[in-house]
């Protein structure tokens, strides 16, 4: 059993306050786990920790992986940026390059065949803001990939999109989750996060609500509730 | 006519050398338009070593107060102005010249020392009555 | 053409000709470079907010009588630069007040004080030089050139080795940080290289159209480019030629240098909306 990532009695916050106590949840290798909980409930904080850029106030989050490939969500800056895909994708390799001002053989490749796992090498030389909104998620993760293809973390990768485009961006994470890629994501979405993912994370009120398997969550209180609500802010 | 002379004389400076103005020509700063002859009369007070000796036409104000007669040379904005100080050859040619009126100068470049600084200035200069050429 | 051969001609007699055409390619190279970055970060403002602290600066240095303002009027911009910049994306939103504060206050006291403590006859020569670059181009010395040589060198030797990382951070600042990229020293980094560029950049087109120097080229390659390195490669040629042209008409017809600048980088801009509309391809 990979333990990837371990949560024990982790509480999160600012100076301001905590805002979310009592994790406690692991994540194995070949996981898909969603994180649900509606906005403020301090998914994006729980995020900045896992990456390691946001210490827990109190708990231990132990991670035993070489690197995390992040999705973040877009801002509005990049989506009218005038890169090609290609430099998009080569830069996530660069937390390997230290100080080197280019890209090696290796990475160059490891770039390509990112572009090809992902169906976007037609799309190498184009510019990033012609892309439809789900190529251009398309483009991110494969530069998550490159950053460290063993686990990936993304924050709510569907906004946005269209809802063909959406099913494709699942249907897609979802293969690569069967190749063996860990999934942490952090979503709104209750009914694609039962369908797809193979664990279920609900954070609310502060505190952590369920942690367990997809099937477990659909028989709990939290679980029912949120589904039929229609998850928090279903759009 | 003006245009062809320049030529024919920058075309001779090229013989004889890049750039350095040579001791046997007149620098003839007034064909140029204002801010090329404040730029270069600046030119010559920052840097005047490769000018010394080199005879320099220029125009602009007049000014005589309490010191040195001085040419006040202006850019075409008027914005700034480079002041030289000059010794006639002949007193009598710059009797009665007004302070701030235009006049046409020629003067052999060179330097001289007040209160242990040098200062630049322009020796044996005479007065050149023609009329303003094309700023 | 009879203006060209004046020209070459020009070129080759006076020296202030020469280190004008040197330190104007220069600093419009190193400027286009900096203006794609700084466009697509959302800051365009930041080569006025910036020039007018230099401004500033440069009025203190002034009044203090030294030989070599540039001991005072660097660091101080330096400090601003980083102290704006650094926060990266963020500052925009919550900290414009305080540019604008700092900005036109600078430029106020700046102007005051040189009017109070005057050091030569004649202030608003001197002011309308600073502000609108009329002629501090072509009275540079051979110290200034070596000096402004140097921070150029400097500059694009930086560019040029950290192109991969300016490019991420500008881009996707969150994810840099994520894959272990250090985001905040090249942040950093942009920052003391946008104050240099601008304390240079005083000297060309004067501090009130040092932002039209940076941002200009680059708006025009986005227009038409379509990846970053031919964004920035195509910036860089605009800046540079339009740079030259606007020395040159500026030389032979005796206009302001800086305001000739601008003004062929807004014709440069106008032919490529031109082309980008009868390409049919950018959205914006």
């Amino acid at each position: 059993m990979g333990a990837e990532i371990v949560c024990e009695k982790v509480s999160l916050g600012y100076e301001t306050g905590t805002v979310a106590e009592g994790l406690n949840f692991t994540v194995h290798r070949g996981d898909y786990l969603c994180i649900l909980g509606e906005n403020g409930s301090g998914k994006s904080t729980l995020v900045k920790a896992l990456l390691g850029l946001h210490p827990a106030q109190s708990g231990s989050i132990t991670r035993n992986v070489t690197g995390i490939g992040y999705l973040p969500q877009q801002t509005v800056v990049q989506k009218d940026f005038p890169a090609s895909v290609r430099e998009i994708v080569r830069s996530g390799c660069l937390g390997k390059c230290g100080f080197r001002p280019f890209y090696t053989k290796a990475e160059r490749s490891r770039a390509e065949q990112n572009m090809e796992r992902l169906g976007i090498t037609d799309l190498a030389r184009r510019c990033y803001r012609e892309l439809s909104g789900g190529q251009q998620q398309r483009v991110l993760l494969a530069r998550a990939l490159c950053a460290a293809d063993s686990m990936l973390l993304l924050d709510e990768p569907v906004t946005g999109l269209d809802p063909k485009a959406q099913i494709d961006l699942y249907e897609l994470i979802a293969k690569l989750n069967r190749g063996g890629v860990t999934i942490i994501m952090v979503s709104h979405d209750v009914h694609a996060a039962v369908r797809y993912a193979s664990h279920i994370l609900h954070i609310g009120g502060q505190t952590q609500r369920f942690f367990g398997t997809a099937a477990e969550y659909c028989e709990s209180e939290t679980g029912k509730a949120f589904l039929a609500a229609g998850g928090a802010e279903h759009e | 006519m003006k245009r062809i002379l320049t030529a024919a004389f920058s075309a001779m400076l090229l013989l004889t050398g890049c750039g350095n103005p040579t001791e046997d020509s007149v620098m003839d700063l007034t064909a140029l338009n204002k801010t090329m002859q404040y730029s270069q009369v600046n030119q010559m007070i920052y840097e005047p070593d490769s000018y010394i000796g080199q005879t320099v036409q220029i125009c602009g104000e007049y000014y005589k107060g309490n010191h040195n007669a001085i040419i006040r040379v202006l850019d075409e904005q008027a914005c700034c102005a480079a002041e030289i100080s000059f010794f006639p050859a002949d007193e009598s040619a710059f009797e009665g010249i007004e302070n701030f009126s235009e006049i046409t100068v020629r003067g052999v470049f060179g330097t001289y020392q007040s209160y242990g600084v040098d200062f630049c200035c322009l020796n044996q200069t005479e007065r050149i009555n023609e009329s303003k050429t094309e700023g | 053409m009879n203006e060209l051969q004046t020209l070459v001609d020009y070129f080759v007699k006076y020296p202030f000709v020469r280190y004008a055409f040197a330190v104007g390619l220069l600093i419009a190279l190193c400027s286009s470079l900096l203006g794609v970055t700084l466009v697509l970060k959302r800051f365009s403002f930041i080569g006025d907010g910036l020039s007018h602290v230099a401004f500033g600066a440069m009025a203190v240095a002034t009044i203090t009588g030294l030989t070599n303002k540039m001991v005072i009027i660097l660091p101080v911009t330096l400090l601003s630069a980083i102290l704006l910049l650094r926060t990266g994306q963020n500052t925009k939103i919550k900290g414009d007040a305080a540019i604008a504060m700092i900005s036109v206050g600078a430029l106020a006291i700046g102007y005051m004080l040189m009017n109070l403590f005057p050091s030569s006859a004649n202030i608003t020569g001197d002011v309308c030089s600073t502000l609108f670059g009329s002629t501090s181009i072509l009275t540079l010395k051979k110290s200034d050139v070596t000096l402004c040589v140097i921070m150029a060198v400097i500059v694009i030797a930086v560019f040029l080795l950290f192109y991969n990382k300016i490019f991420a951070v500008t881009f996707d600042e969150s994810f840099c940080k994520a894959s272990g990229v250090n985001a905040n020293a090249y942040n950093l980094i942009i920052a003391m290289i946008t104050a240099t560029i601008i304390v240079l950049a005083m000297n060309l087109v004067g501090s009130l159209l040092i932002s039209a120097l940076i941002i200009f080229p680059a708006l025009s390659a986005m227009r038409v480019f379509r990846s970053f390195r031919g964004v920035i490669l195509c910036s860089a040629v605009i800046s540079v030629l339009c740079a030259a042209i606007g020395i040159m008409l500026s030389i032979l017809f005796s206009t302001p240098v800086g305001s000739t600048i601008v003004t062929a980088d807004i014709a440069v801009f106008l032919i490529f909306c031109g082309i980008s509309a009868v390409m049919g391809g950018v959205h914006r």
